[in-house]
């Protein structure tokens, strides 16, 4: 329980952090949108509330007297975790408590949305949907996203080219946002990687509401000698937008997680779209070579 | 033994023990997943009615999983007092309910009786418990247990901090570790998640945060959480480890694919009384969550809550320092949103409680779940008023190699200025030596400065 001392020095503790802060912050000279009290018409516009997610994690900072000022902002490169926050007695300061409603947000908004239809015609993409009705159905039954509709079916076998070598699938995952980011960049260095290696492939199918095995179905239905399924990972509070390449030789239905070779981590600040694209092409070409993938093709 | 009743006029006819524990379960995604949930709340009502009718007998003789083709079955059953058994086996669930709330009913006496109920009987009784009857039933028991300090005593609440690492980057990790520290959290363990599982890495990761500890005098316990078998290793070797860790499920199927045999945990629980270096009579950590069971194909037709609750009656084999469900991180297929993880959190707070050990739960969500921090503030607040001994959390809760979201650092002194409830004392006067806490408990103007420990 709070006794009256203990009130006064949290409240004396509060009042001298907010000091020391503007001081701290006068002192660091950084920009600040000023909030100018004007007594204008409601409809006046004063310019922007500054954007909280413009810095990373590793710049802010915001302990106003630290013991070793210099130590903190070295120990914070470390690691992209939230260190250095500083506090409003016990709680979270507002700005580090609205960034994280807004990382969260955007979190949340990866999985929840659907891939930008624009993009997927300006790629080219061949539609497809799965069983689940809606992204609550496919949220609490993974099943669902990894069986097509009988329309889809249909469509892929309307598209299927004979005797194929690799079949491109993008599927939204658990994040909508990863194919957003990372799509268009990816795709033509990975085709461009194919075709200087004399592989064929096809139009790529995008798979709406797909989890990774909807690409045993397409292997199937389509007989390609490797699926390359390309999925949104599921979101973290700082990074929303990962795609994970999985790559498999001749999958089938049912078949076991093993099989399929991964390459994970695919976004501008782990490993580059464009990057992945070659690497993942050269990989192609090494199943191809042996007819396996997964552990199997490690053993080799 | 009776399986059926009439409700407004219907009939509700149940097969046998399990289907009425699966229909009288809350709802959850994972219970919904497997085809064993019920299909309307009316059904779901009944069950309810069947399952407080039904006498703890019936279902010591019915359990969830056949005695001869699981061993989790074989220790849960086996480790029953027969005593007490013969005391209470007449007894209806509804019985059993009524009886943990009366006044006359103290921690010790509920503690007593304990002793004669199997995991099943647990699960029974949860599910016709409302939230607040779960609270209510859970504050009034004390298990205590001592690793290098002692957890579980009244009024006493510790913390783990999660210094986790994408790569093991042993700065990332201690910048963790000391921005955790100074927000006075990490009483319960400095516990990390490693990302590689060998034994020179998980022995390496052991002794810095050993030296660590012994540099600054630290009053905890430590632990990197790798696999059972990598960590006997490690400990055959000379690795200091206060306790062994390993993440367990309700049946022995579900066991082996994590890599685990009854032969094993008692291989490990004998190394560990004689080579641990804490010394302490409890050794053992398990974490476990509602879902894993049905992720490997090894539920046997069991509901979850039934499962979670054979997974704590199994780790009471081992006298555990404590153990840590991790209720809304398997995902949304298991535990939907948060009104399921609130649930669930409550749930599993009671029940493992009810087995005798001290019981935690990592109040959690991932991003592809329907939930928020406000959901789970909300269960941390619910399970601080039911007196839970163990709490886990990290830096603005953002986990950044497991990628889900637990509690933050800040919400710990939070809670215990709400709560009322204490650090471990040791460890509470080392945050004071430290000049983190003042004489009442509460942050200092260094609180919060990491930079403290690069002295």
């Amino acid at each position: 329980m709070i006794n009256e001392a203990t009130l006064k020095d949290t409240i004396r503790d509060i009042i001298k952090n907010v000091i020391q802060e503007e001081l701290t912050e006068a002192g660091t000279g950084s920009v600040q949108n000023q909030s100018i009290v004007t007594a204008t018409a409601d409809n006046s516009d004063d310019g922007f509330v500054e954007d909280v997610t413009a810095e990373t994690m590793q710049d802010i900072f915001y302990v106003p007297n630290p013991y070793d000022r210099d130590g903190y902002m070295k120990m914070k490169e470390f690691t992209s975790g939230r260190l250095g926050i500083w506090r409003a007695g016990p709680r979270p300061l507002t700005k580090s408590y609205l960034r994280f409603v807004a990382d969260h947000s955007a979190a949340q908004n990866a999985v929840w949305s659907d891939v930008d239809e624009k993009l997927i015609d300006d790629l080219g993409f061949i539609k497809l949907s799965t069983i689940a009705v809606d992204k609550a159905e496919y949220l609490k039954n993974p099943n669902t996203g990894k069986k097509l509709t009988d329309d889809a079916v249909e469509i892929v076998k309307k598209n299927t080219v004979k005797n194929l070598n690799v079949q491109i699938v993008f599927a939204d995952g658990l994040s909508s946002r990863a194919i957003e980011k990372n799509a268009a960049d990816f795709l033509p260095a990975f085709q461009q990687g194919l075709k200087s290696l004399g592989i064929t492939y096809s139009t790529p199918f995008f798979v709406a509401n797909g989890r990774v095995a909807i690409g045993d179905e397409i292997g199937e239905l389509t007989d390609a000698d490797v699926i390359a399924v390309l999925c949104g990972e599921r979101p973290g509070l700082n990074s929303t937008g990962s795609m994970g390449a999985y790559i498999t030789y001749k999958p089938t239905m049912g078949m076991e997680e093993a099989r399929r070779t991964v390459i994970s981590n695919i976004h501008a600040m782990g490993t580059a779209p464009v990057e992945a694209g070659a690497q993942i092409a050269e990989l192609c070409q090494t199943m191809l070579t042996h007819k396996m993938s997964g552990v199997e093709l490690k053993l080799v | 033994m009776k399986l059926k009743t009439v409700l407004f006029g219907r009939t509700y006819q149940f097969k046998n023990v399990n289907e009425v524990q699966a229909k009288a379960s809350q709802e959850k995604s994972g219970d919904q997943l497997a085809g064993l949930a019920a299909s309307s709340t009316e059904e779901r009502a009944a069950a309810k009615i069947v399952l407080a009718d039904m006498l703890l007998s019936d279902i010591r003789n019915n359990p969830a999983v056949p005695y001869e083709l699981d061993d989790v079955t074989r220790v849960i059953q086996d480790q029953v007092n027969e005593a007490v058994y013969r005391e209470i086996k007449n007894w209806t669930v509804g019985d059993l309910r009524d009886f943990m709330m009366l006044y006359t009913s103290t921690g010790p006496i509920i503690q007593r009786i304990a002793t004669g109920l199997t995991a099943e009987m647990i699960a029974a009784v949860t599910k016709i418990m409302s939230n607040m009857d779960l609270v209510y039933a859970a504050k009034k028991i004390d298990n205590v247990a001592t690793c290098v300090t002692t957890i579980g005593q009244r009024g006493i609440a510790a913390n783990r901090l999660l210094p986790n690492h994408q790569t093991d980057n042993i700065d990332g990790i201690f910048a963790e570790l000391y921005e955790s520290l100074a927000y006075g959290v990490g009483d319960a363990m400095l516990g990390l998640n490693p990302v590689q599982d060998t034994v020179e890495s998980t022995t390496f990761l052991l002794q810095k945060l050993y030296d660590f500890r012994m540099k600054w005098e630290i009053p905890t316990q430590s632990c990197v959480l790798s696999h059972i078998t990598t960590q006997m290793a490690a400990l055959r070797k000379g690795a200091p480890l206060d306790m062994i860790f390993q993440s367990i499920a309700g049946t022995q199927k579900a066991n082996e694919s994590f890599g685990v045999t009854t032969t094993m945990l008692d291989d490990a629980y004998d190394l560990g009384k004689r080579e641990c270096i804490s010394g302490g009579k409890n050794i053992m950590y398990f974490e476990t969550g509602e879902g894993s069971e049905l992720s490997c194909d090894a539920h046997m037709g069991v509901d979850m809550l039934t499962l979670e609750a054979r997974t704590y009656g199994y780790a009471k084999r081992y006298d555990p320092f404590y153990v840590m469900s991790v209720v809304g991180f398997i995902g949304p297929e298991y535990i939907y949103d948060s009104v399921q993880q609130l649930r669930g959190g409550l749930e599993e707070h009671f029940m493992g409680t009810l087995s005798l050990f001290p019981m935690g739960v990592d109040v959690c969500y991932t991003n592809h779940m329907p939930a928020s921090q406000n959901d789970s503030e909300n269960l941390a607040l619910l399970l601080a008023l039911a007196g839970m001994p163990a709490f886990v959390t990290a830096p603005m809760g953002d986990d950044i190699m497991l990628n889900y979201q637990l509690l933050g650092n800040h919400d710990w002194q939070s809670l215990l200025e709400l709560s009322g409830m204490k650090r471990i004392p040791e460890f509470e006067k080392w945050l004071q030596k430290m000049e983190i806490l003042d004489e009442y408990g509460m942050f200092t103007e260094k609180a919060g400065d990491a930079s403290i420990f690069l002295k």
